[in-house]
């Protein structure tokens, strides 16, 4: 289990001319998930949601304020820390077909971050062991990704992401490239292992059902701004700002 | 009565269900190798016939190729005992053009093998390196496939003195930039997919990203390139061996023996035909071939396996 | 208006959709639920005559007493744009980047009339103005890649209603928006729909979407009409299993407390994956992934009618008395 703090985060892809025009692609972020939090993210497109999970990861240099994973400033890293940093947490990507190299069969694509990040070869009894945390054969490791459905390659990619035991998972909006009738069952998959690893997890989503089935608190992102945050179900039934409820009535127009 | 059928079954009629079973799979290979695109097929024997000449000659071939003999000088084709006729030296036809072959693909082989490594290694380094070193560095190659290679290869020869080395390494400079440039395209698409990000996430270094998970993605484009440079270093070999500057004799040449043919023209046509029709057909086989796989690789990708 | 009877489409002897009937009447809206790899766009496409090469169609779709399979490619392109628009999916592909809006809408325009410019480019003005966007002179200078995917989503629609088509087919329109934008993109498709007394055909994998806009359903499963009736009272109460498990799987909006965080008991999935083209089971299509098959699935099942306007497909449907949405 491990913490994520940020406090006064400014992030653009241009910081130089950022500071001068003063137009981030993420400005002013102050939030916090807890130790075992589920957060969810909720924005549409060119909110920055998907910039910040990766900030939050550190696949993107952190350009101003902090973002803090126990404590530990993700700016000031050195190559061996940020090595430690990825086996604190792990990524998993809203399309699962473009995660996984079309190359590679499944047991060697999910065997990646343990070689790389312990060193070490897993066994494929551990491969077959992490399959069957997500409900999978033994069977898949043998083939290659275009064998396999959406739906099943989703599950592959949580047991991927947690094959080298993070104590935070990120998801970027892991349901939405997935068919109707498994949607469900990865999201499932998610808040269910998140109990068992007693893991932290943040949630990115367009879709406020998606986020307001699983996730403790909600943040609400527009053009780079928090706008409301809190408690999933006060931000969810009780919508203070706008634009909140200007998302919350769009979902409830096409809810069943 | 059971066990005597059962042993019917498993001695009699073993044979002839392996022999289904073999009809089968012949059945299934041949409809395969009849998908494949004619092109393919074609190139693929052109350049196979080619190699198969091309190392016969490390063993054998007809006659000796310096062995000169002035009294059956400027025999026609189809001549006894010399297939495609002599040259004005009584040297046999055939040899020559085997010996060429040789050449040609030991030329041809090395200088794109050479220059197919270092320029695959540039361009996934300029593709993986962004932002303004990747602007000038890919500026640069564009210079440098634009620069006329035959003009390379003459300052070259001029330099270290004519012969296979300086034909193999004006082809190389020439085309590193080339086969730079084919990879880097491919090589920013495929870095721009999330599996590529996914494994610098679980931290894995860029050179090993570069190996392991781009070159295996972009290897039908490299493969397709190779084989087209091969058809243009086996023409741009002849052309420097026309010019004087490639294989000095008496290695033998295709070139040099269509340049020593065209004073002949008049009294012995067959000599200028035969070398012209061999460098025709060697390029024609590996452009063919590059287009056959480029087919074949292509629609492979995306389809079943 | 549209009859579709015993339409057969199959790509390499697959079968990819086949309807027995569907009727929409003028100024019906219906819409097309399914999956991807469902057929639903097949079918779509087949009205159109924009199906693939490779794909075999037979059958009939009358479209206002003319057969449309099989027609002269010249008659087809008449009643393309002129008595059918077809809204396309992804605005980012579908319009021309290197055209300004004002002439790729005049184009359509003037692909079915004979009108002068001045006529067409008020008609194009007053395109741009139906589909609510403002500052027509900007939007007609502009291209693709300066709007929008709502504002490029809008253009498409003016360019399918140029010529006041009697059918409207909207093929997934909103799936590449964001959400708000998409509550304003069905606004303006139900509301044109009435304006101009247009069918509409909504294609669309989301059966909230499809109900907010139209007033029947087809439920589309392996290329098979599972279920067909009104909106509402096939979402309140289903028949076949399949739209059964598609309402229950459907992650919807908490309303109450008790459906907020944590309660991962009300997520629900349908077993297994939609097969691909060619790998469905005889029979029943959904037998394999459903939890009551019976014997009978197995064999062919044809369109029994439950209610008036009510059909489906199912050998074992929910009965009144169960409760619907109860899947595993």
């Amino acid at each position: 289990m491990s913490h994520i703090d940020v406090k006064n985060f400014y992030f653009s892809y241009a910081p130089r001319s950022a500071r001068e025009t003063g137009i981030w692609t993420l400005s002013n972020l102050n939030f916090s998930v807890e130790a075992g939090g589920f957060l969810g993210i909720v924005g549409e497109s060119g909110s920055g949601k998907s910039t910040l999970i990766r900030n939050l990861c550190g696949l993107l240099p952190i350009t101003e304020g902090h973002v803090h994973i126990d404590g530990c400033n993700l700016a000031s890293l050195s190559a061996r820390e940020m090595i430690d940093l990825r086996r604190k947490i792990q990524l998993i990507y809203q399309n699962p077909r473009r995660s996984f190299d079309p190359r590679m069969r499944i047991g060697r694509s999910i065997s990646q971050p343990i070689r790389s990040l312990e060193k070490r070869t897993p066994s494929d009894e551990e491969l077959a062991n992490l399959l069957a945390s997500v409900g999978l054969q033994a069977e898949h490791l043998n083939r290659f990704p275009h064998e396999l459905s959406g739906g099943q390659l989703q599950r592959i990619a949580i047991a991927r992401a947690l094959s080298v035991r993070p104590g935070i998972l990120l998801a970027d909006e892991p349901t939405s490239a997935l068919d109707v009738s498994v949607q469900a069952q990865a999201l499932k998959m998610i808040a269910e292992l998140r109990e068992q690893l007693k893991l932290t997890v943040v949630l990115v989503s367009h879709d406020l059902a998606v986020v307001g089935r699983v996730t403790d608190s909600i943040i609400v992102l527009k053009d780079g701004v928090i706008v409301e945050a809190g408690n999933t179900a006060n931000v969810l039934l009780n919508p203070q700002h706008a634009y909140t409820q200007k998302l919350a009535e769009a979902a409830a127009v096409v809810s069943l | 009565m059971a066990c005597l059928i059962q042993g019917f079954v498993t001695n009699g009629m073993a044979p002839i269900m392996a022999e289904q079973v073999h009809n089968k799979e012949k059945q299934r290979l041949w409809v395969k190798f009849s998908q494949l695109p004619a092109t393919l097929i074609i190139g693929g024997i052109l350049v196979g016939f080619l190699l198969c000449i091309a190392l016969l000659s490390f063993v054998w071939t007809p006659y000796d190729p310096i062995a000169m003999n002035v009294r059956d000088r400027y025999l026609p084709i189809g001549s006894e005992g010399y297939l495609l006729g002599t040259d004005r030296f009584g040297r046999d036809v055939l040899t020559q053009i085997i010996m060429g072959a040789r050449n040609s693909l030991f030329v041809s082989i090395i200088s794109t093998l050479v220059s197919l490594m270092i320029g695959t290694l540039l361009g996934l380094y300029v593709a993986a390196a962004g932002g303004r070193i990747q602007n000038i560095i890919s500026r640069t190659i564009d210079v440098g496939v634009a620069i006329p290679g035959i003009l390379v290869a003459m300052v070259l020869a001029t330099a270290i003195g004519p012969g296979n080395l300086a034909a193999i390494t004006a082809i190389i400079i020439w085309f590193i930039p080339v086969a730079a440039r084919v990879v880097i395209g491919p090589a920013v698409q495929v870095l721009s997919q999330d599996y590529i990000e996914a494994a610098f996430g679980y931290g894995r270094k860029k050179w090993f990203v570069l190996f392991n998970h781009v070159l295996p993605n972009i290897s039908s484009t490299i493969i397709v390139q190779a084989s087209v440079m091969f058809a243009a270093a086996i023409l741009i070999e002849a052309a420097l061996s026309f010019l004087g500057v490639g294989a000095q004799s008496p290695i033998a040449s295709w070139g040099r023996t269509l340049k020593e043919a065209q004073p002949l023209m008049e009294i012995a046509p067959s000599l200028m035909v035969v070398p012209g029709l061999a460098i025709v057909l060697a390029v024609l086989g590996f452009n063919l071939l590059g287009d056959g796989l480029r087919a074949y690789l292509d629609p492979q990708q995306t389809r079943k396996r | 208006m549209l009859i579709i009877e015993n339409l057969h489409v199959s790509i390499a002897g697959h079968t990819v959709a086949e309807v027995e009937k569907l009727e929409l009447a003028n100024g019906q809206r219906i819409g097309f639920v399914g999956e991807s790899g469902s057929g639903k766009s097949m079918i779509v496409m087949s009205i159109l005559g924009l199906q693939p090469k490779s794909a075999k169609v037979t059958g009939s779709i009358k479209f206002n007493g003319v057969e449309l399979i099989g027609i002269p490619a010249k008659k087809l392109a008449d009643i393309r744009g002129r008595l059918i628009g077809l809204v396309p999916q992804d605005p980012t592909k579908s319009l021309n980047p290197t055209m300004r809006i004002g002439k790729q809408i005049a184009e359509a325009i003037s692909l079915h009339s004979n009108a002068g410019k001045k006529a067409i480019l008020r008609r194009v003005r007053e395109l741009i103005d139906n589909v609510r966007l403002p500052d027509p002179d900007r939007i007609i200078k502009s291209y693709p890649h300066q709007l929008s995917g709502g504002q490029q989503q809008r253009v498409l629609i003016a360019i399918a209603i140029a010529c006041e088509p009697k059918l409207l087919i909207a093929d997934e329109p909103t799936t590449a928006l964001d959400v708000t934008v998409q509550g304003e993109i069905l606004n303006l498709l139900l509301t044109l729909s009435k304006e101009l007394d247009m069918g509409l055909l909504f294609v669309s994998h989301e059966l909230g979407v499809v109900r907010f806009v139209c007033q029947k359903v087809a439920v589309i499963y392996g290329g098979q009409v599972a279920e067909f009736g009104n909106a509402d009272s096939i979402i309140k109460q289903p028949a076949h299993r399949y739209t059964d498990a598609l309402i229950a799987a459907n992650i919807s909006l908490p309303r109450n407390e008790i459906e907020v965080a944590g309660n991962t008991n009300q997520l629900h999935s349908v077993r297994g994956s939609v097969p691909s083209i060619g790998e469905f089971p005889d029979g029943c299509r959904f037998r394999n992934r459903c939890d009551f098959a019976i014997d009978s699935c197995r064999s062919f099942v044809p369109m029994r009618q439950k209610d008036k306007d009510h059909y489906h497909r199912c050998c074992n449907p929910i009965s009144s008395a169960e409760k619907p949405n109860v899947t595993h």
